[in-house]
């Protein structure tokens, strides 16, 4: 509860602190059902601000209309005083976020008896996806998804953490080398040629690091479950037109013609953004591996209550015997290592994963010297 | 006038790069390096736009950009490390004026810092030199 004006007592301080920096989300709901508090944590896990939410009816707002009676008859429970309603912990609660989407949470909730007032104090955790992703280990071993067996999840979480960590600590080194490379560059007559040259070589490395970074962020939170899809309508024409002109520069810089076509048709149920990511990918790909002079295409089509999206490249080729060992995590195809192309094997796990967090499925076919058609099956909206 | 900016970061080397870029910009800039040392700043001398870090030591960004909504209503810019799922960048999108990711473009953060100046104007020393 929020004081603008006079002096906090240290114990008032330090309770604004704890509730402001805990890690995780905490809001506490008053006696009239409004939300009392809602910390930082809680505004990152939802999206709601701060300013929006206080004083706002707690149910209302944060509770999907299906869920809502439910939730009332729980609330109304643990705050009547005559009412031994204990804490309820690990109770897995779907909310409703800023954008609209949901977001499947663990809640722990408790009586704070105020003397005058009862208020309910929540905390809430990410719960991931609602859903079990099918999730599904690359090289086909038997295995539980991570959220089955407590220990694996442990250590699904602290590879993650850790990997964000990383992210975090080479993103500001990053930032440093790209702007002070370009500080000296915006000065480029005072500099050689070679200078000038180097500190071009020196940004672009910066940008491939950075991209690197990204995926491998991206495959591990795919890898732990934290990733949920916000699937929508999406028109197939707008999104394919879209994916290919994002990789057409550097299609043109290799003289690599990019072409995409997409028939009228229903739209696809998917997550834009994350689909994009797996266009993103198969088109790159295709036009990193194809000679200059040579074509990419992407072609969608409607196949029994999919949509069919393939990426056809002109390119090495992918030898037979590897085809099934492509979506593992860091593998890359002994003629791509040879190649000279650089890449690190990441990306097609990251197709591989969304694809299927989608219902949907990816197929590969390929001969060795004159190209490779990626196609991704994606559910048709009903 | 020259127009002031506040830099609250604590890495040394990269509010020395934002300070050039800005300076570059015809910005007169102040800077602080934990959120403690921000506020006070911001208090002493209020500056006509924020250029805020979200991972600060003491206090941190999320409770800096709290208090200086307390304090009125200067337009911030937030600085973030990590590349933010939707709901964040709603969050943040609601609760600062701006923000972008690190590692960020010279002139992209200059541009940015210009457009939150309330009358839209103090770029009469032209881009970045």
């Amino acid at each position: 509860v929020t004081s603008r004006t006079g002096a906090f007592t240290a114990g008032e301080a330090l309770a604004r602190a704890l509730i402001a920096a805990a890690p995780d989300a905490l809001l506490a709901i008053g006696p009239d059902g409004t939300v009392a508090e809602f910390n930082h944590a809680a505004q990152r896990l939802l999206g709601w601000p701060r300013e929006v939410v206080l004083g706002a009816d707690a149910v209302d707002l944060l509770i999907p209309a299906r869920d809502r009676a439910q939730v009332r008859a729980g609330l109304a429970a643990l705050q009547d005083p005559a009412s031994d309603a204990a804490a309820l912990a690990g109770q897995r609660i779907t909310l409703t976020c800023a954008d609209g989407t949901e977001q499947v949470v663990d809640l722990t909730r408790f009586r704070l008896d105020l003397g005058t007032a009862i208020y309910i104090g929540v905390f809430l955790r990410d719960a991931g996806n609602g859903e079990p992703a099918p999730w599904q280990p690359a090289d086909g071993a038997s295995h539980q998804r991570p959220d089955a067996n407590p220990r694996l999840h442990e250590f699904d979480e602290l590879k993650t953490r850790f990997l964000g960590t990383l992210s975090h600590e080479l993103r500001s080194p990053l930032a440093s080398i790209m702007s002070f490379a370009s500080l000296v560059l915006a000065q480029e007559s005072a500099l050689s040629a070679d200078s000038a040259e180097f500190l071009r070589i020196i940004e672009r490395n910066v940008e491939q690091l950075l991209r690197l970074l990204e995926q491998l962020l991206l495959l591990s939170r795919l890898e732990a479950g934290f990733i949920t899809l916000k699937l929508a309508d999406v028109p197939v024409a707008e999104l394919v037109r879209a994916a290919v002109a994002a990789v057409s520069a550097s299609a043109a810089a290799r003289d690599v013609t990019l072409t995409g076509v997409a028939p009228a048709g229903p739209p696809m149920l998917a997550d834009r953004h994350r689909l994009r990511e797996v266009l993103d990918n198969l088109i790159s790909n295709a036009v990193k591996f194809t000679a200059p002079g040579g074509k990419v295409s992407v072609l969608a089509a409607r196949d029994r209550g999919f949509w069919r999206i393939t990426v056809q490249d002109e390119g090495i080729g992918i030898p037979a015997d590897e085809l099934d060992k492509l979506f593992g995590q860091f593998y890359r195809a002994s003629n791509a290592r040879t190649s000279g192309a650089s890449g690190a094997g990441v990306g097609l796990a990251i197709v591989k994963t969304i694809t299927e967090m989608h219902g949907g499925h990816v197929e590969v076919q390929s001969t060795v010297g004159s190209g490779t058609a990626f196609s991704v099956f994606i559910p048709e909206s009903s | 006038m020259t127009r002031t900016v506040l830099v609250i970061e604590d890495d040394p080397d990269i509010t020395l790069a934002i300070s050039m870029i800005l300076r570059r910009g015809g910005f007169s800039v102040d800077s602080a390096a934990d959120g403690q040392e921000g506020l006070r700043a911001f208090v002493a001398r209020p500056p006509d736009v924020v250029v805020l870090d979200l991972g600060l030591p003491v206090l941190d960004g999320w409770a800096v950009l709290e208090r200086i909504r307390d304090l009125g209503d200067r337009p911030v810019l937030l600085l973030t490390a990590h590349s933010l799922e939707a709901g964040q960048v709603h969050g943040l999108r609601a609760a600062a004026d701006d923000y972008m990711t690190k590692p960020f473009g010279n002139d992209e953060l200059l541009r940015r810092v210009r457009a939150l100046l309330p009358e839209g104007n103090g770029d009469e020393d032209g881009d970045v030199p």
